[in-house]
């Protein structure tokens, strides 16, 4: 099996980061002494990002990489929930939104009963509404912006 | 004298109702998170930040310290009863916390992490209130020039400092800057990385990076490891004569380590908690001892963490150079309230800084009570579920987030830098270099800028005054050190051979 050392890994990384930079800033002027231009600090840390991914890659250290234990559902859902969070606030509200991303979360785990569930998520949402909503006030509407639910 | 009035009107200020009753929430907020091993104190802070933006900048700052003492006086529990450090910082304490902890005596080594806790942050709390107005005042007289090269010296021991690779650290510092200078300059309107989208414009706040590469990248780190909790039986809680004696020593040579390393900037905890450690195993009439269940194995690198998390503050409220990874997050309650960190705080806001001081010596009381007294809760609290935990956990931080801007874009931002953080950490990066570069690298180019348009292009400039020829050669020093030790080690080599 092939070794991967992660300092090559990391080399590769940053090598690749520091071209992007350096064609991302190509841009941006350098200026002179006296008057730097705003492309001075990107075009440096470019080149820098570079010199670093080559002095690595010259002198690697010994830690193999051994891609870590992943649990792939739970992480899938964790990202899941930030996106849905971050799609429906705005236009479902904080109510439905924590409701909603609770239930989400804890489908995380498996051999969780869906009344308890149901029980943790609504009890989720409750504090959550009472902590930001009431005691703190934070801006953000309660309910969905449909006219015959904010009726309610 | 002086002192002493100014720390009385601070404790003035601080011993209302309300500042007492945020400061005791923060201290059991910030411990209750802290025990917890997948949440350490960066998450518990910025769970906690949000807060930050509807209370006054006295109270904001009283529970976020609180919090951040409380998670790290937390974080050793775990540590001794299960061998899962929350942090990297109290890694050190599972060497001989767990041992213990094996033998029926984890009670006991809790009892000691909070007494030289204690200890640590008391030293450091002494310290911030004798030095921090003096450095301060000291840079009052800095120029561009000066700025620029303090600012170097701090990149310096940040990359040097630290138990990581160096050229990691390096490009962890670079990756900080150029996330810093994303959005528009300041002075001339014009826009640099912002990748297409407007709302990064006016740049990356620090809370989203904050809670991506700590909080989110942590979570996915820890949902893929297996947490049982399997605790062992607590047979006795109060130490023995014979091991006070060793642990009040210990504690207050870990104490001076811990406040030396919190003082450079960017060093941090952990380095202090590690050399505290070596120490005490040298200076140990029986090192054998060690690695089995040692007191000043837990002792030292306990009061160590804790007076250098205190003494981090000195660089963060003093010069507005961040002392740990932490520390950006302080600046950041100061900025929310439009209070400008640096030389000029403690001069503008002298009732600002002496009520600070007053809440962490009242916070460390507290949590001096709260850990020693209640041992039992915190042991309960370890057993509290995952299914519990994250989900509110994950909403929390949503919801911080989202109210940074109004914009539901910035929680895409935070699970961009959660997902790059777990990739650094599985590369084993070091992420404080980040987040300090992020925090400085603005100031450093703005500075630098500044000295060479003032002296027109002329670099001696920078060699113009004591005070930053002094940082420069400090820095090339601290830069150049591991290889001059390299040299200097085998030339006496040579000389015995």
């Amino acid at each position: 099996m092939m070794i991967i050392y992660k300092d090559t890994v990391s080399a590769v990384l940053s090598l690749m980061l520091g071209v992007i930079v350096l064609l991302n800033s190509q841009h941006l002027e350098i200026g002179t002494l006296s008057d730097l231009g705003l492309g001075f600090v990107p075009t440096m840390l470019g080149t820098l990002f570079c010199v670093f991914g080559v002095l690595l890659i010259i002198k690697p250290g010994n830690e193999i990489l051994e891609l870590p234990k992943f649990n792939f559902r739970a992480v899938s859902i964790l990202l899941t929930s930030f996106v849905l969070f971050s799609n429906i606030i705005e236009s479902t509200g904080l109510i439905i939104t924590v409701l909603l991303v609770s239930v989400t979360t804890r489908m995380m785990y498996r051999g969780l009963t869906m009344s308890n569930t149901i029980i943790l998520s609504i009890l989720n949402t409750a504090l959550v509404v009472i902590l930001f909503h009431y005691i703190l006030e934070l801006h953000i509407t309660l309910y969905p912006k449909w006219t015959f639910l904010t009726i309610l | 004298m002086d002192i002493l009035n100014n720390f009385i009107t601070g404790a003035v200020d601080i011993l209302t109702w309300k500042n007492f009753l945020w400061c005791i929430s923060g201290a059991f907020l910030g411990t209750a998170l802290g025990v917890l091993p997948g949440i350490g104190p960066m998450t518990a802070m910025t769970l906690i930040l949000p807060l930050a933006f509807y209370v006054d900048p006295l109270t904001a700052l009283v529970i976020l310290s609180a919090t951040y003492a409380g998670a790290i006086y937390g974080g050793s529990t775990a540590s001794i009863l299960l061998n899962l450090p929350g942090t990297a910082a109290s890694s050190v304490t599972c060497i001989d916390g767990y041992p213990m902890s094996l033998k029926g005596k984890g009670g006991t080594a809790m009892m000691i992490t909070a007494a030289t806790s204690f200890i640590g942050a008391s030293v450091g709390i002494v310290l911030i209130v004798s030095l921090a107005p003096v450095v301060a005042n000291l840079a009052l007289m800095f120029g561009p020039t000066e700025y620029f090269a303090l600012m170097l010296f701090a990149f310096s021991a940040i990359i040097t400092v630290s138990t990581e690779s160096r050229i990691k650290n390096f490009i962890m510092l670079a990756l900080g800057i150029l996330f810093g200078i994303i959005g528009t300059d300041a002075n001339s309107g014009i826009l640099r990385f912002n990748l297409g989208f407007y709302q990064l414009n006016d740049g990356i706040s620090i809370i989203l990076i904050t809670m991506g590469l700590f909080g989110v990248a942590e979570i996915i780190h820890k949902l893929s490891t297996d947490l049982n909790v399997d605790i062992k039986k607590i047979s006795s809680i109060w130490p023995t004569k014979d091991e006070w004696k060793l642990a009040i020593p210990s504690g207050l040579r870990g104490s001076l380590t811990g406040s030396f390393f919190g003082i450079l900037p960017g060093a941090g905890p952990t380095i202090s908690t590690f050399v505290s450690y070596i120490l005490e195993k040298k200076i140990s009439k029986d090192s054998t001892k060690f690695g089995h269940g040692a007191v000043e194995g837990i002792a030292a690198p306990e009061a160590a963490n804790n007076a250098a998390n205190q003494t981090a503050y000195i660089p963060t409220l003093a010069l507005g150079i961040p002392g740990d990874a932490a520390m950006p997050l302080i600046l950041a309650v100061l900025m929310i309230h439009g209070i400008q960190p640096g030389p000029g705080f403690i001069a503008t806001n002298p009732d600002l800084f002496w009520a600070l001081c007053a809440s962490f010596v009242l916070g460390n009381v507290i949590l001096l009570i709260i850990n020693s007294g209640m041992i039992q809760l915190w042991i309960k609290v370890l057993e509290i579920p995952y299914t519990v935990l994250y989900p509110s956990i994950v909403i929390l931080m949503c919801i911080g987030a989202y109210t940074v801007n109004n914009s539901s874009f910035d929680i895409l931002i935070m699970l961009s830098f959660g997902v790059l953080g777990y990739l650094l950490k599985i590369l084993s990066f070091n992420l404080t270099p980040a987040i300090i570069g992020f925090v400085v690298g603005p100031g450093i180019e703005e500075h630098f800028r500044r000295s060479l348009t003032i002296s027109q292009g002329d670099f001696m400039t920078f060699f113009s005054s004591t005070i930053s020829t002094v940082f420069l050669v400090m820095s090339v020093i601290i830069l150049i050190w591991p290889l001059l030790s390299r040299v200097l080690h085998l030339t006496e080599k040579n000389k015995l051979l």
